[in-house]
């Protein structure tokens, strides 16, 4: 799983009709002290992590089909837990 | 799920007979940086994308990479990079 911090989101008029009405975040993928690494990824988002939460993204498409209704939708990451804190890691 | 701005096309003129038909952009990868300042462009290399929503130069669209990319297609393509998405709004944190 990929720690990362949202910093906005995106919406599309254009895009595969599976994605279509999925909410779609910019997450900044964080390093090991939590600072930011100015990389973003795109992540499906059905949990509703609000923006400048940490979330933990996948980066593999079978666990994003779960809830994609069709199974074409070309997705790999997705949001699947909004983190409370981590610790024990020197910052 | 990565972002990217339009800068070219790519046009075939020998490939293997799934891809006929298909049309491939140009895309140069977005950072932060690039989202928040429209007219710079990362030094990351650029990487090609198939697409199928018709998407020109210009546009920012979000690609979908790997084997998640052969997806939307019925039998097996040898495609490891898709268009899934052109970006209308773009909402951001300011800093």
């Amino acid at each position: 799983m990929i720690l990362a911090k949202i910093v906005g989101n995106v919406t599309s008029a254009v895009c595969h009709p599976g994605i279509e009405g999925v909410r779609l975040l910019l997450c900044e993928v964080l390093d090991d002290a939590g600072n930011a690494t100015g990389k973003i990824i795109g992540a499906a988002d059905w949990l509703g992590a609000g923006e400048g939460s940490k979330v933990l993204i996948t980066a593999d498409g079978d666990a994003a089909q779960l809830h994609v209704e069709d199974p074409n939708t070309p997705l790999r990451n997705a949001v699947f837990g909004i983190v409370d804190h981590v610790e024990g890691v020197k910052s | 799920m990565r972002f990217g701005k339009v800068i070219g096309k790519v046009v075939l003129n020998q490939h293997c007979d799934q891809l006929a038909g298909s049309r491939w952009l140009v895309v140069s990868p977005m950072g932060k940086a690039e989202f928040q300042n429209e007219d710079s462009y990362s030094n990351e290399p650029s990487t090609i994308v198939y697409d199928a929503l018709g998407a020109n130069e210009g546009s920012i669209i979000g690609f979908t990479e790997g084997g998640e990319a052969t997806l939307p297609f019925d039998g097996p393509m040898p495609v490891d990079s898709y268009n899934a998405v052109i970006v209308d709004q773009i909402q951001m944190e300011a800093k």
